[in-house]
């Protein structure tokens, strides 16, 4: 029984040590190459599926195009971006505060229209509908496209009714003010409406590193300090250039302004202006939805006939406390341009956002106008509906 | 002497050199502007040594809100290639487009690339719209780049822009254009095995930012803390938003580095979830200097902290 024990278990080795060997040489051999050959098969199951990929991106991509086309054919795509800017004011004061409520009052309503007209240029037009009726803020067009005129590269022209490039706060629209009224330089030498007129604007962006901008305009304009009844029209020139100190914390621009405009006035002499202006901006990159600055500062110089030079200061600080609150202090001091007495006064103002699109303010002024005190408490509600672009910068 | 002589030679040496490489004529580099640091990685990877890229936005600000820089003017003046995310997200760059007075990447123009081109776009609303909704992106969620399949199709959208504007490097483009479909490929599939385990943890954002990311590794995002987008968490939706997490035991709450902290950190000592601090842009938070160590970052983070929690 022990011999047929050993014997079996001589046999096993036997078929072990000599078939098996054989058999594991070849089960290794086959298994290579069956790894090389599924090896082929994923390199053309992959060249496969990133055709396939390929096609299905071509795919959507013509998907998309018929879909364009499609949508194309409604005609209202066509149709002007058009947005509302609805612009209401509460006022009290006068000589005494709070002794003189002066009653809540619409502002206007700003309709703006804005569409490309095809490749080469865009229009836009502002439309205020208040309490004295409809008002043309601006209506112009923008050749963006110069080389139709075969125009230098960074050449832009302006042609129609818009605000003159004299400086930051004259561009703003009035609801868009980072205040409720407009500071004094610009209500006592321009007007409640501002430097505004009609005419033509050449911009040219200085090939340089930094950004680098001239504009000469010619425009007719009537305000406190030009009139152009001959139609001569009132010649402005503008350099703006900008310092941009950002780095990887914060955004930091320092933005100076000169502009020299020229032009008749109502006495029948001539009107010469010069204004500086120099903005800082601050917001840093983290937080930049919670925090900022802005730092507004401008002067300006203004002389009719051979009379002596009448001047203005205006500074604005605005910081952002949160995501919907900021608070503004505002200094200014103006003279008048016909030099007939001056006006000085300090402004703060508490701007809550509940949105972009929503906005409310409490402004509180202490003024002195022509040796009179003036208090006034403003309360200003702003709405925003439609499409609504962000501010130009 | 032998100084001089040296500093001669040095001179004439270079004088050599700058005249040699203006008289070979050597080209250009293609000038490229993208608005985020994402489409400038992307663009890099694709374009090599061929192009220079610089991106509008940095990775740590919020894309929503972007303010318009007068500098960024000067670069799309020079620039032969514009990138854009598209859809709405940045519709503070048309401002500096229009600025910009370059016809050469006006939209519709051989330079201009809107990255969204085929993308299968998540969240398209349907029915009427309007602000009352807040503030909603009408063609759909725009946050299409953190999901690195759609990474490919935004690799190939930059290509084709590439040879639109230099169709003489179409070759260069495309060979390197699949080695960055390789590497993307490799990237999804490590990054999907990693995130294999956790697949349906369920969490809560500040804004909705991570439907791609979410669709691609199975996260399960069940709230907001703004009530509706763009709009600033309130009380009330605080509360209810604690409640939900209470009630369905979440135990993370994932937010943007530009995002503020006060919101997260009561909802977390309410809850006791913990606040991952996600980047969602290259540059969002240190150690995302490209595309993929972005992805990994992202994939890292969220699986650091979900093994935490499952195996404490």
């Amino acid at each position: 029984m022990g011999r047929l024990c050993r014997l079996s278990f001589f046999m096993l080795l036997l078929i072990v040590t000599g078939t098996g060997l054989p058999i594991g040489q070849a089960a290794g051999k086959g298994r290579d190459e069956e790894v090389s050959a599924l090896r082929e098969r994923i390199a053309v199951l992959e060249d496969q599926f990133r055709r396939l990929l390929a096609e299905l991106v071509d795919a959507r991509r013509r998907l998309e195009e018929l879909e364009k086309q499609r949508r194309v054919g409604d005609l209202k795509a066509l149709n002007p971006e058009i947005s509302v800017i609805l612009d209401g004011v509460g006022l009290a004061g006068g000589r005494s505060l709070f002794r003189r409520f002066q009653g809540f009052q619409f502002r206007e309503a700003e309709i703006a229209l804005q569409s490309d007209i095809d490749p080469f240029g865009r229009a836009e037009g502002f439309f205020a509908i208040g309490p004295d009726g409809v008002e043309v803020e601006e209506a112009y067009i923008n050749l963006i496209d110069p080389t139709i005129l075969r125009l230098p590269k960074g050449l832009q022209l302006k042609a129609g009714h818009f605000k003159a490039n004299s400086d930051k706060i004259n561009l703003i629209h009035r609801p868009e003010q980072p205040m409720a009224d407009l500071p004094l330089v610009h209500q006592r030498f321009f007007g409640e409406e501002g430097f505004a007129g009609t005419g033509l604007r050449l911009q040219y962006l200085i090939p340089s590193r930094r950004y680098t901008e001239v504009s000469l305009e010619a425009l007719n304009a009537e305000n406190n300090s030009f009139q152009t009844p001959d139609g001569r029209p009132v010649l402005l020139s503008r350099l703006r250039t900008v310092w941009d100190l950002s780095d990887e914390k914060a955004d930091r621009t320092y933005d100076l302004g000169l502009f020299y405009a020229w032009g008749s006035n109502d006495a029948g002499t001539n009107t010469q202006m010069i204004g500086l202006d120099l903005t800082h901006r601050w917001r840093p990159s983290r937080q930049g939805l919670y925090r900022s600055l802005s730092w507004q500062n401008q002067i300006l110089l203004s002389q009719q006939g051979g009379a002596g030079a009448s001047k203005g200061i205006v500074s604005f600080l605005e910081y952002q406390f949160s995501r919907t609150l900021y608070g503004g202090a505002r200094y200014d001091w103006a003279g008048s341009p016909d030099k007939t007495g001056t006006a000085s006064g300090l402004a703060f103002a508490l701007t809550y956002f509940p949105s972009e699109f929503q906005r409310y303010r409490l402004q509180l002024n202490w003024q002195r106008v022509n040796g009179q005190p003036v208090r006034e408490v403003w309360l200003q509600g702003t709405w925003t509906i439609g499409v609504h672009r962000p501010h130009p910068f | 002497m032998m100084h001089l002589r040296g500093s001669g030679l040095f001179l004439c040496l270079a004088v050599l050199v700058v005249g040699l490489s203006s008289s070979l004529g050597v080209k250009p580099k293609i000038q490229v502007v993208a608005t985020t640091g994402d489409l400038k990685s992307l663009t890099e990877l694709v374009g090599g040594d061929r192009v220079q890229v610089s991106a509008i936005m940095r990775g740590d600000q919020n894309p929503h809100t972007v303010q318009a820089r007068p500098s960024f003017v000067v670069a799309l003046n020079r620039a032969d290639l514009f990138i854009r995310v598209g859809l709405d997200l940045e519709l503070w760059a048309d401002q500096l487009l229009q600025a910009a007075r370059n016809p050469k990447i006006r939209k519709g123009a051989a330079g201009y690339v809107d990255a969204s081109e085929g993308i299968s776009l998540l969240e398209q609303p349907t029915g009427p719209i309007s602000r009352a909704q807040g503030e909603i992106h009408i063609f759909g969620n725009p946050h299409y780049w953190l999901d690195p399949a759609n990474a490919k199709i935004i690799v190939n959208n930059i290509a084709e822009g590439l040879k639109r504007v230099s169709p003489a490097d179409a070759d260069y483009f495309e060979r390197r254009q699949k080695e960055v479909f390789r590497d993307l490929d490799k990237l999804l599939e490590e990054t999907l095995k990693e995130m294999e385990p956790f697949r349906g943890t369920k969490v809560v954002a500040y804004h909705n930012t991570w439907p791609y990311l979410a669709r691609r590794y199975g996260l399960n995002v069940v709230g907001f803390l703004e009530p509706k987008p763009g709009i600033p968490p309130s009380g009330r939706h605080v509360a209810e938003v604690i409640r939900l997490m209470r009630m369905q035991g979440i135990k993370f709450l994932i937010k943007e580095p530009y995002y503020e902290d006060q919101t997260p950190q009561l909802v977390a000592r309410q809850t006791g979830c913990v606040v991952v601090e996600l980047p969602s842009s290259v540059g969002g938070l240190p150690g995302t200097d490209d595309y993929f160590q972005l992805i990994r970052k992202i994939i890292g983070i969220l699986t650091k902290h979900f093994a935490l929690v499952k195996s404490p």
